[in-house]
């Protein structure tokens, strides 16, 4: 019994010094059969082997002038029904461990790798951290248009009806641009001009006094911006020069000064 | 070029003891173990652990070579191990040294002068 202890005691050693010199301290020990000298090559060889792992033997290095640049301390491949079980192992205690950091929350989760909703003690936040900076990037988003009132506006003033060629109820840059060419095609007697009633001004009652008539005329054509623009002679008529100087006259209306016209600059105040 | 013998100096007390016991003739571990006994006359014993790390740090520096076994009915587990040129000169310049150093100690013991209780 005594010899396998010391056997075991050799087992400790390093391999290679075990292959070394094992079988001959081994020898050693069995020549001192029946002594007490046996009990003291015990302790010898638990020293030793301590002595051994901890003063003699060499780390692990990686030679400078070999191209490899790691050096595995087994060779073997392992089998694969080892692989798979570690692969299993490995995939319990992976859920296991997203179970556990879910569960934390106090609530019953859904098991989900991530967070679905934040809690403060699986992700602590200090918002106050957090610095407000300016926007690098400005992100324009044109107006929205489907407004009825917007709508019945462009359809009662025809100029701006036949402007808007998109119907998205702004005028685009390059619809400001085709101005005088749209113009014209609301001039319904072809006479080069623009009336007020062509414009889109309309009265039920025909038996309106003249002065009354062409006073509301005048306040039609001042009243709504685009065609206060463009009747630069305020006789309530658009005329051929006012038409192909339409262009000019629209952009005076860009008051934000981004090429287009919205609702809010056409539209009355 | 051979090695300087100087730079293995001083040698441990169980280098110096198994290289003086393999100074004579070639010897297994066992052996070693009782020369060194011997040698000591019992005030030094090396273990097998103790002698089998320093035999393992000499073969690594060259100063003990392994030795052909001298009887072939000899237990065939046991190794045989001698001195070569520059273990010998090794224990050669440990002794020299140590030589110096007790002449020295001699020479400083009879000058000092003894006090008077």
């Amino acid at each position: 019994m005594i010899r396998s202890l010391y056997a075991a005691l050799l087992h400790l050693h390093p391999r290679r010094f075990r292959q070394r010199f094992g079988e001959e301290m081994l020898a050693i020990f069995d020549e001192e059969k029946g002594t007490p000298k046996r009990l003291t090559f015990l302790l010898d060889a638990a020293a030793s082997a301590l002595r051994q792992h901890m003063l003699r033997e060499p780390p692990i290095s990686i030679a400078a002038t070999e191209s490899a640049m790691f050096q595995a301390i087994e060779t073997g491949i392992p089998r694969k029904s080892a692989v798979l079980h570690g692969a299993a192992i490995s995939i319990v205690l992976f859920t296991a461990a997203t179970f556990a950091l879910g569960r934390a929350g106090g609530s019953f989760p859904l098991l989900l790798i991530g967070a679905k909703h934040s809690r403060p003690n699986v992700l602590p936040v200090d918002r106050a951290s957090i610095a407000e900076a300016a926007p690098t990037t400005e992100i324009k988003v044109p107006r929205s248009a489907a407004n009825p009132t917007t709508d019945a506006y462009f359809e009662a003033i025809r100029v701006l009806g036949i402007l808007d060629a998109d119907r998205n109820r702004v005028l685009s840059t390059r619809e400001i641009a085709a101005a005088p060419q749209r113009l014209t095609r609301i001039d319904s007697d072809g006479n080069g001009r623009l009336s007020a009633e062509e414009c889109g001004f309309h009265i039920g009652a025909s038996s309106l006094d003249i002065r009354l008539l062409k006073e509301a005329r005048h306040r039609f054509m001042r009243l709504n911006p685009a065609l206060a623009v463009l009747d630069f002679d305020r006789d309530t008529e658009i005329s051929p020069a006012e038409i192909l100087d339409s262009t000019r006259a629209l952009k005076t209306l860009d008051k934000d000064l981004d090429g287009s016209l919205n609702p809010i600059e056409l539209l009355p105040e | 070029m051979p090695p300087d013998a100087g730079v293995f100096l001083p040698l441990a007390p169980a280098t110096l003891h198994i290289l003086l016991a393999l100074a004579a003739e070639a010897l297994h571990g066992y052996a070693i173990m009782q020369e060194v006994a011997r040698q000591s006359e019992g005030r030094y014993k090396l273990g097998p652990g103790t002698l089998y790390d320093n035999l393992q740090r000499l073969l690594d520096q060259g100063l003990v070579q392994e030795s052909s076994r001298p009887h072939r009915d000899d237990d065939p587990r046991r190794r045989y191990y001698r001195l070569n040129s520059l273990g010998r000169r090794v224990l050669a310049a440990e002794i020299a040294r140590l030589e110096t150093v007790v002449r020295d100690g001699r020479l400083l013991l009879n000058s000092a002068k003894p006090r008077r209780a």
